[in-house]
């Protein structure tokens, strides 16, 4: 395995350039189903990892922590913000070390799903979130924004 | 043979082949013009074709998803998406396409239309140019 270069410092965008020459895709079969609670009349969202960010995650130091993230997300919704004034939080902040793959969804989680989804998943009449395989999905899209999580959902322990 | 790292911050030409003149060219020019973030995807699977700077897709609905960055942009208005679309090779239909509507510095919204109503597209293409936090 190539050994990441030292990156904290470094602009995150050229660390992705780097993995993009460096890392071979990683294809995760894993989709995160969710429903948001407040746009109860939309179908269920799927969540598809980006082959390249998960070749990022797997190799390590290279992607910032998720709560990078959250900071940033924190300043975007204050009624006065204009532009990121913190962005250095992603390129000096010192990168996560190798995850797993479900490590990985997990971050992914956190970072690309609303937090009232995902902090509160297992509340309520029925699960707002699932995490699967593509084989357990619908075979095709033709009643696409009529899928829902069903209510009688098993999960696994 | 292994290469190094060349840095520098202009450069320049002799234009000799066209006009003769000298023409100097910031490189920070280079770095501002390329694109920040792109992806192309297929919304029948829906899958990655390939892409840069991103960590994820939602499939929100029909003709409906969003693209999650890792590089952030600086803000909402400092970056520009250009989107390209067609459903089938032999589609000459009215095919349209929009973006943007409740994006964030972190994740654009696309919209994929056919004749007025959304359409999934096998091939959608996402370029972003702008300037990252």
């Amino acid at each position: 395995m190539i050994k990441t270069p030292e990156f904290q410092g470094t602009h995150l965008w050229e660390r992705l350039h780097w993995a993009k020459d460096n890392l071979d895709k990683v294809q995760s079969d894993i989709r995160v189903v969710y429903e948001d609670p407040e746009d109860m009349d939309s179908p269920a969202k799927i969540l598809v990892p980006d082959p390249n960010w998960m070749a990022c995650a797997l190799q390590g130091g290279i992607l910032p922590p998720v709560e990078v993230y959250w900071e940033l997300a924190k300043d975007e919704a204050q009624p006065d913000f204009e532009k990121h004034t913190r962005g250095y939080l992603l390129h000096n902040t010192k990168p996560i070390e190798a995850m797993t793959e479900e490590q990985a969804i997990e971050y992914l989680i956190q970072k690309d799903i609303p937090q009232r989804v995902w902090r509160t998943w297992d509340e309520g009449n029925k699960p707002k979130m699932i995490i699967c395989r593509t084989h357990q999905l619908p075979e095709h899209r033709q009643w696409r924004n009529a899928w829902q999580i069903t209510d009688d959902i098993e999960l696994a322990a | 043979m292994a290469f190094g790292n060349l840095k520098f911050d202009t450069l320049t030409t002799s234009d000799s082949k066209n006009t003769s003149t000298e023409k100097s060219l910031d490189t920070s020019f280079l770095l501002n013009g390329s694109a920040k973030c792109w992806a192309k995807v297929n919304q029948d699977t829906p899958a990655y074709r390939d892409s840069f700077n991103t960590s994820s897709l939602v499939d929100d609905s029909t003709g409906n998803y969003e693209v999650h960055m890792s590089s952030t942009f600086s803000s909402i208005d400092a970056y520009v998406v250009a989107i390209s679309a067609q459903a089938e090779a032999s589609n000459n239909d009215n095919t349209q396409y929009q973006s943007l509507d409740n994006s964030t510095t972190a994740m654009c919204h696309v919209f994929t239309y056919e004749n007025g109503s959304n359409r999934d597209i096998r091939n959608s293409d996402v370029i972003i140019q702008g300037t990252l936090a």
